[in-house]
C-alpha cells in the first residue's frame, strides 16, 4: 500500500516536472528568439532589409564594417552614449553612496519626511516630467546638438532618489564600526571612505552596473532631447533612425549589427561582475 | 594622571525619556571601575557619554582635568573596546590594529631609537666638520629630546603592534582577517587595537558578553593581567555581576538610570545599600522574606517563616548601636549563608528542585508557608547518605546564621545598617569640589 502511494507520488512529481520544463522551455524560446534573430541578421550580407527567413543565405561582416566606416554616425552615437553612461555612472554612484550614508548614519530634522517624499516622488513615471524637462533643457540650450550634457544633467539630477538599496545595505552594518573608527580618530569622511565603502563592494558593483545601464540603454529621453540631431543622439536613438519607413529597407541589418555591438560591453561587464552583482542584490537582505 | 569626573550628568532622549539621572562619580587615576546593572539601567549610555558617542544632556564630564563635553571622541584620549568587537572586516588583524595609528596625524615629539641616534651622531660630526653648526645643534637636540613628527612611522606602528600582539598572544594571527578567527581571538584583536593607542582612559563596553562561558572566564583573567600591564584608568561596563566582582576596584551598581551604590566588591556584597543591590550582587540571588525585627532589651530577633531566630554577632551589635526599635523588615539571607540543620531547631522545608552544580548543590525549597528559598550547599559538606537524600520532595531542615542577615526597610528597601542614601552618597569628594572652586574654571572653557 505504502509502495503504491510512493509510486503515485513520484509519478505525480515527474508529471509536474515535465509540465514545468515544457512551459519554461517555451517561455525561454519566445524570449531568446529575437536575440538569435538579431545576431543572425547582423551577419546577413545578402539583404540589408527586413526578411522573412531567419537564417541568412550569405554570412559576412559587412554590416559591422559599415558601422565603423565614415558612411554612418554610429561611432559618434556610441561615443555619446559611452560618455553619458560613464559620467552618470561615476556621479550617480558617488551621490547615491553619499546620500545613503547620510540617511543611514545621521539623524537630523525632517529626515524621515524627506525620505518619504522621495519615495513618493520616485513612484511617478519619469515620462511624466519629460515635456517639462525638455522645455527646461531647450531653454538653456541643452537639446539637439548639445543633448549630451543635457542628458547627463537629467540623469544625474535624480541620482539621490535611488538611495534605497544602498541604505538598506548600510543599515545592516553595525554602527559600532563607525563608532570604533570615531574613537580611533577617524573623521566622518575617513569613516565613509576607509571603512564603509570598502565593505560595500557588492553593492558598489551593483550601483555601478545599474547606473551605467540606465543611460546606456535609454531611448525615450535621449530621442526626445536629441531632436534628431546626428551629433547629439545616443546609440539607441541613432539606431532607431534606421528603422524609419524610408531607411529600414537599407539599414535593418546594420541596425541588428549595432544592437549586437551595444550589447557586448554590458554583457562583458555582467560576466565579470556577476558574482558581486548577485551578492549586491541579495546582500542587504541576508547580511547581518 | 587621568581622573574622570562625572558631575551631575543627565541623558535625556527625545520624547523626554531620561536614561541617566544626575550621575555623579569621581573615578580616580588608574582605577578600574565597573558599571554594572540590568539592561536599560543606563550603564552603557554613561560610558558612551564618557567616550563622546552620546551627547551629554546636562552636567559635565572631565578627563584629566579637562571638560570634554564638546570634544570629539578622538580628542578625549580614550580607547574603547566594543561588545561586538567592531573590527574592520576588510582589514587584516595587523591593519585593524594599525588603523588608529595610521589615522593619527597629530604632531608629537618621539624619542629616537638607538639606531637612529647613532646615525644622527655621525651626521652631527659631519655637519660640524662642514661648519654647519646650526643644523648640528638641532640634530643634537633631537638626539636628546626626541624628534618632532606627524603621526607614526611604519617602524613605530610595527613595533607597537608587535608588542601588543605578543602581550595578547595573537602574533600568529596578524595576517588573518577577522572572519577567520574565533570570538575570543577577535576580542583580543579589539583589545589590541585599543592598546596600541596612547590613551588616558580605557573604556570597555561588555567586551566578554559575546563569548561562551569558558572563554569568558579565561578572558576575564587576561583582562586582570592586562590591567596590570597597561596601568591606566579603566571603565568597564557589564551586566554580569561575576565580572564586576572579579575585575573592579570599585563597582557602580545602577538601576533605571540611577546609581544604587558605589563601593568595593566586598562592600557591595557584605553591605548592600538596598534590596536591589543585595539581590543583583551574588549568585544565586539573595533570599528575602517579610518579617519583624524584634527588640528584647539589648537583643534582637527576627521571625521569618514563623520561627524566632536570634540576630547575633556584628549585625546584632550594629542594630543596637543604631538603637533600632522593633519594626517590620524585609530580611535578606544569601543562599550560601543557609545551612542544613540536623538537630531539632531549624526551619522545615521541602526540596522542589535540586540543581547539582558539581562543587555545590543549589536547592530550591519551599517552607511550610509556601515561601520559596534557594539554599547553596557545598557538595563536600554532605555525606553520601545525605547526598542520596537530596531528591525532590524530601523534607529537610535549614538554619540561618544571624551574622549574615541583612535588614531592609519594607517601604524604601534601604538597608537599615548602611547609612548612605542615593542623594548624598556619590557626590564628588569634598576635596575635589573645593579644588575646582579654587581653580574657578572660566565659563568659556566649559562651553567650548
Amino acid at each position: 500500500m505504502a509502495e503504491k502511494k510512493s509510486m503515485k507520488l513520484s509519478t505525480k512529481r515527474r508529471i509536474g516536472n515535465i509540465a514545468s520544463y515544457i512551459t519554461l522551455g517555451l517561455i525561454s524560446i519566445i524570449w531568446i528568439m529575437p536575440f538569435i534573430f538579431l545576431v543572425l541578421k547582423s551577419f546577413d550580407v545578402e539583404n540589408p532589409g527586413v526578411t522573412s527567413n531567419v537564417i541568412p543565405k550569405a554570412f559576412g561582416f559587412n554590416n559591422y564594417i559599415y558601422l565603423f566606416s565614415s558612411e554612418c554616425n554610429f561611432l559618434q552615437w556610441y561615443f555619446n552614449t559611452f560618455i553619458i553612461a560613464l559620467v552618470v555612472c561615476v556621479v550617480q554612484t558617488a551621490m547615491q553612496f553619499a546620500m545613503s550614508f547620510v540617511l543611514s548614519r545621521f539623524r537630523f530634522a525632517l529626515r524621515k519626511p524627506m525620505m518619504n517624499f522621495m519615495l513618493v516622488l520616485g513612484m511617478f513615471p519619469g515620462f511624466l516630467t519629460m515635456i517639462v524637462l525638455y522645455q527646461i533643457l531647450k531653454g538653456i540650450g541643452l537639446t539637439g546638438d548639445n543633448a549630451v550634457p543635457g542628458l547627463i544633467l537629467v540623469y544625474v539630477a535624480s541620482s539621490g532618489m535611488g538611495y534605497y538599496v544602498i541604505k538598506g545595505f548600510l543599515d545592516t552594518m553595525p554602527k559600532s564600526l563607525d563608532e570604533a573608527a570615531l574613537v580611533d580618530g577617524a573623521t566622518r569622511a575617513q569613516i565613509f571612505l576607509k571603512v564603509i565603502v570598502p565593505l560595500c563592494k557588492p553593492i558598489l558593483i551593483y550601483t555601478i552596473l545599474t547606473s551605467f545601464m540606465g543611460p546606456w540603454g535609454d531611448f525615450v529621453f535621449a530621442y526626445t532631447v536629441s531632436l534628431g540631431s546626428q551629433s547629439g543622439m545616443n546609440v539607441a536613438a541613432g539606431l532607431n533612425s534606421w528603422l524609419s519607413a524610408a531607411n529600414i529597407g537599407q539599414h535593418f541589418a546594420h541596425f541588428c549589427a549595432g544592437g549586437v555591438i551595444v550589447a557586448i560591453p554590458v554583457m562583458v561587464l555582467f560576466l565579470f561582475l556577476q558574482k558581486y552583482y548577485v551578492e549586491g542584490v541579495t546582500g542587504g537582505a541576508v547580511k547581518g | 594622571m587621568a581622573e574622570v569626573i562625572i558631575k551631575n550628568v543627565k541623558k535625556i532622549y527625545s520624547g523626554n525619556v531620561t536614561a541617566v539621572h544626575d550621575f555623579n562619580l569621581h573615578i580616580k587615576d588608574k582605577e578600574f571601575i565597573v558599571f554594572v546593572g540590568p539592561s536599560g539601567c543606563g550603564k552603557s549610555t554613561t560610558l558612551r557619554m564618557v567616550a563622546g558617542l552620546e551627547d551629554i544632556s546636562e552636567g559635565t564630564i572631565s578627563i584629566d582635568g579637562e571638560v570634554v563635553n564638546d570634544l570629539q571622541p578622538k580628542d578625549r584620549h580614550i580607547s574603547m573596546v566594543f561588545q561586538n568587537y567592531a573590527l574592520y572586516p576588510h582589514l587584516t588583524v595587523y591593519e585593524n590594529m594599525a588603523f588608529p595609528l595610521r589615522i593619527d596625524k597629530k604632531e608629537r615629539i618621539m624619542p629616537l631609537s638607538d639606531e637612529e641616534k647613532e646615525k644622527a651622531r655621525l651626521e652631527v660630526e659631519e655637519l660640524r666638520k662642514q661648519g654647519k653648526n646650526d643644523k648640528a645643534d638641532k640634530l643634537e637636540d633631537e638626539i636628546a629630546n626626541g624628534r618632532k613628527q606627524k603621526g607614526y612611522t611604519d617602524d613605530q606602528i610595527y613595533e607597537r603592534i608587535i608588542n601588543a600582539a605578543q602581550v595578547l598572544g595573537i602574533t600568529q594571527f596578524l595576517t588573518r582577517k577577522p572572519k577567520a578567527m574565533s570570538g575570543g581571538q577577535r576580542q583580543r584583536v579589539a583589545i589590541g587595537r585599543a592598546m596600541v593607542k596612547d590613551c588616558k582612559v580605557f573604556l570597555m563596553d561588555e567586551p566578554l558578553s559575546n563569548l561562551d562561558a569558558k572563554l569568558r572566564n579565561q578572558m576575564r583573567a587576561e583582562i586582570i593581567l592586562l590591567r596590570k600591564r597597561i596601568n591606566t584608568t579603566f571603565i568597564y561596563v557589564t551586566h554580569d555581576q561575576t565580572e564586576a566582582m572579579t575585575l573592579g576596584d570599585r563597582i557602580v551598581c545602577m538601576k533605571d538610570g540611577f546609581i544604587m551604590q558605589v563601593g568595593t566588591p566586598t562592600e557591595l556584597f557584605d553591605m548592600p545599600a538596598n534590596l536591589f543591590v543585595a539581590q543583583f550582587v551574588g549568585a544565586p540571588m539573595m533570599n528575602t522574606v517579610h518579617c519583624d525585627l524584634i527588640r528584647e532589651g539589648n537583643k534582637y530577633f527576627v521571625n521569618p517563616y514563623g520561627y524566632k531566630l536570634p540576630v547575633d554577632g556584628d549585625k546584632g551589635k550594629a542594630l543596637l548601636d543604631r538603637d533600632i526599635e522593633s519594626r517590620p523588615i524585609i530580611l535578606g539571607i544569601r543562599p550560601e549563608h543557609i545551612q542544613l540543620s540536623s538537630g531539632k531547631d531549624g526551619v522545615p522545608v521541602t526540596i522542589q528542585v535540586n540543581e547539582m552544580m558539581g562543587s555545590e548543590y543549589h536547592l530550591h525549597v519551599t517552607t511550610e508557608q509556601g515561601e520559596k528559598l534557594i539554599v547553596r550547599i557545598p557538595t563536600l559538606s554532605l555525606s553520601d547518605e545525605e547526598r542520596a537524600n537530596m531528591v525532590n520532595g524530601t523534607q529537610i531542615k535549614v538554619s540561618f546564621s544571624g551574622k549574615a542577615m541583612h535588614f531592609f526597610d519594607p517601604e524604601s528597601e534601604k538597608n537599615l545598617l548602611v547609612d548612605i542614601t542615593n542623594a548624598d552618597a556619590y557626590e564628588l569628594d569634598a576635596d575635589i569640589v573645593k579644588q575646582e572652586k579654587q581653580e574657578e574654571l572660566p565659563k568659556s572653557d566649559i562651553e567650548e
